[in-house]
């Protein structure tokens, strides 16, 4: 039942069951007209793989079986709308001539439409499929997307957050900005900063007959980052963090697997790239129109 | 500046009559710009038939949910094994996704709704859950066309993740297109409908509070960000969590409060 309507004294109120159902005082939240929506079907929302380096494990038992593990690692990484190149170095030999970190890498805002002049409130949906799989962290997995996949959703706020396997993280965001709608990406990677190898080992010389890790690649040509950069001034800092197994020797007698040697393990890069593919609609609106 | 009601056969509003007077059941009167181009006079408007509202029709805002313990695992992450056949590369813990129903709406379609916790909305993936050594439960919920659905996400580190109860709420909306079945304005003993039912008295909107109200705050800004490898997630209850070494300065978003009369 309706218990009353009041239509006077410059306000309108409607009272049910004894509340507000409505009051033009208290005024609902308002989303515009349909042909008011950005719609985009299809847009991709790419997290590109982050900049990798190489360490390499190589161990022996007697006088002659070997083994050695290639692995891709990760250092300190900042990418997101308006970062600038940057390139961190690190000398420890000269503290004075580094560059600090973190290396940096614009992640550009994609443009998802306008909307009127006066909108200060989005309602954001969204449905999404990760359509570009990441290869393996760690060898176990990729990184668990946080959120359902191919049903929609919405975030109050605008934030999503998307996939985190430690070091790495990323998150999206659909936001408002003026009366234009942006979608941005951003993705991080934990800052080691340590010259210990991976576990917490020392660095080992593998290029002679010592077992143990080196986290600058242990052989000549191998300090070059997967995206060309050169990691040889970075070394051995912000590279403690194993990231993607690139090959792997069992112990055998099969030669020499120093990462000089005659059998040693090597092979590409492994590519964490991480592609959505979403419906969106973005209906503007405003909280509290005539206040 | 007077408050007004207008309603023929196109359109119902309820609006501040905007500068210039003239014939009040002239909608081509100065006065009544705002019912003809209700987006321009958006600032004068109450109610307009044009527009569309978050029109609720299911909720219930104690949903208890039992989340299940996650167990800790080693996987042997390198796999050449050493001499006692194990890897020197173990990853400790695992990520276990579990879907929960949290409430029936059989509207057919994949309906807009709220999702809640401690009176707050929650974002995507919101850390509910957040214990020492990397151990975390985020959780985000999904619409079908029959229910309103929970995503859980937990993880264990080196030990397990504990179980945890928690409660929530979900709060759905119907599309909101005119119903021609329904007249312009409707003010018939019991009943209050205008605009085709844009508003019926029986599924109210979601709208600004006032005395006596039951309030729901919903984020006016960011509320997760990253830095370091690490996130930082604003909880719907005020403060927040970082998980991962996060250390970036995320301020954290304003929020708004909104009511419904049911």
């Amino acid at each position: 039942m309706v218990d009353a309507i009041y239509i006077d004294n410059n306000r309108v109120q409607v009272v049910k069951n004894s509340d507000i159902a409505l009051d033009s005082e208290r005024p609902s939240v308002v989303l515009y007209p349909d042909d008011a929506r950005i719609v985009r079907n299809g847009q991709q929302i790419v997290f590109p793989s982050p900049i990798q380096r190489r360490a390499y494990y190589r161990d022996q038992s007697g006088t002659s079986l070997t083994r050695c593990e290639l692995w891709s690692t990760f250092f300190w990484q900042e990418w997101g709308p308006g970062e600038s190149y940057h390139n961190e170095n690190y000398f420890p030999g000269n503290p004075g001539a580094s560059t600090p970190g973190p290396t940096t890498r614009n992640l550009p805002s994609i443009t998802l439409g306008s909307v009127p002049a006066g909108t200060d409130y989005i309602d954001v949906r969204i449905k999404l499929s990760r359509t570009g799989m990441p290869d393996d962290m760690f060898n176990s997995e990729p990184p668990i997307c946080m959120f359902p996949q191919g049903v929609w959703i919405t975030s109050p706020g605008g934030s999503f957050p998307t996939e985190y396997f430690f070091p790495l993280a990323r998150l999206f965001e659909i936001v408002l900005s003026g009366t234009t709608v942006l979608l941005n990406r951003y993705q991080s990677v934990a800052n080691g900063n340590s010259p210990l190898a991976p576990g917490g080992y020392s660095q080992a010389d593998i290029n002679i007959n010592q077992s143990g890790w080196r986290s600058d690649g242990g052989a000549a040509g191998t300090n070059i980052n997967s995206d060309g950069t050169s990691s040889a001034s970075l070394f051995p800092y912000s590279n403690v963090y194993l990231a993607g197994l690139i090959d792997l020797k069992p112990y055998d007698t099969d030669g020499n697997k120093r990462p000089n040697g005659g059998n040693p393990c090597s092979g590409g890069w492994p590519d964490f790239t991480s592609t959505y593919t979403a419906d969106i609609i973005v209906t503007p609106g405003r909280y509290f129109p005539g206040t | 500046m007077s408050v007004r009601f207008y309603a023929d056969e196109y359109r119902c509003a309820i609006y501040e009559e905007a500068p210039g007077g003239g014939d009040p059941i002239d909608p081509n009167a100065l006065m009544n710009r705002p019912v003809l181009d209700p987006l321009t006079w958006i600032a004068n408007i109450k109610f307009h038939s044009d527009l569309n509202y978050y029109e609720i029709v299911a909720q219930n805002l104690s949903i208890a949910v039992s989340h299940l313990a996650v167990p800790t695992i080693d996987r042997n992450a390198g796999g050449s094994g050493g001499e006692a056949g194990n890897s020197i590369v173990t990853l400790k813990g695992q990520g276990i996704v579990r879907t929960i129903p949290l409430i029936d709406h059989n509207l057919g379609y994949p309906p807009k709704f709220f999702f809640l916790n401690n009176n707050r909305l929650l974002p995507q993936g919101m850390p509910v859950q957040v214990t020492s050594g990397d151990r975390n439960r985020f959780v985000s919920a999904y619409a079908t066309n029959t229910q309103i659905v929970m995503f859980d996400l937990g993880w264990s580190g080196t030990a397990d993740l504990a179980a945890y109860n928690a409660t929530y709420g979900v709060i759905v909306f119907r599309d909101p297109a005119k119903d021609p079945a329904y007249p312009m304005l409707d003010l018939s003993p019991g009943e209050a409908v205008f605009g085709q039912r844009k508003f019926k008295a029986s599924e109210p909107h979601l709208r600004a509070t006032g005395l006596g109200d039951t309030l729901w705050a919903i984020a006016r800004g960011r509320t997760a960000g990253i830095r370091n490898g690490g996130f930082r997630a604003y909880f719907p209850g005020g403060g927040y969590a970082d998980f991962g070494p996060y250390n970036g300065s995320l301020p954290a978003p304003s929020y708004i409060n909104l009511a419904a009369g049911i």
